[in-house]
């Protein structure tokens, strides 16, 4: 399992409002590499 | 037994057998009257082991029991402190990279990784945004 992997599973695990917290502070491109995996 | 109590036929001396029963004392009666302290003599052999018992049952509760609290306390802090390679190996970097926390919600030692990894992610989403990019490089 990737590091990608992993981390698109925790973002998962979580509510769907502190998975958006943490993504907005994502770049774009990163969001494109966890959403791709 | 006549020569010994001096038996006289002549001077018309008998002699008469009879059967008596014993007579029965109340034994509870004099069981109760005896005091306390005459009745814990009873259990004086046992006393030594109780005592022994009680004073290392103490020594465990106040002396050993919190000496061992303080001492895994104190390794936890230690080991919190020190980069782990497992932290390494999993792309979280080391500890003294690693953001404070700052709120929890429950002791983080009842926490399971997962919780934990929650309660990171809700105390600062942004901090943790920035591990998770580092995880990812």
């Amino acid at each position: 399992m990737t590091n990608e992997e992993k981390a698109a599973i925790i973002l998962l695990s979580f509510d769907e409002d502190v998975a958006a917290e943490v993504m907005s502070n994502l770049r774009p491109s990163e969001i494109r590499r966890l959403g791709n995996t | 037994m006549r020569k010994s109590i001096g038996f006289n036929a002549v001077r018309g001396d008998q002699v008469a057998v009879s059967n008596m029963p014993f007579k029965k004392l109340p034994d509870e009666g004099l069981a109760e009257s005896a005091p306390w302290w005459e009745k814990l003599l009873v259990f004086a052999p046992m006393m030594k082991y109780i005592g022994t018992l009680l004073i290392l049952s103490l020594v465990v509760l106040f002396i050993l029991r919190p000496a061992v609290r303080g001492l895994v306390a104190g390794l936890g802090q230690r080991t919190e402190s020190r980069p782990t390679s497992r932290n390494c190996r999993r792309g979280w970097g080391t500890a003294a990279e690693l953001p404070p926390l700052t709120y929890m919600e429950r002791d983080p030692k009842t926490l399971t990784d997962g919780e934990m990894v929650r309660q990171l992610a809700m105390a600062d989403s942004k901090k943790f945004a920035e591990l998770l990019r580092n995880w990812i490089k």
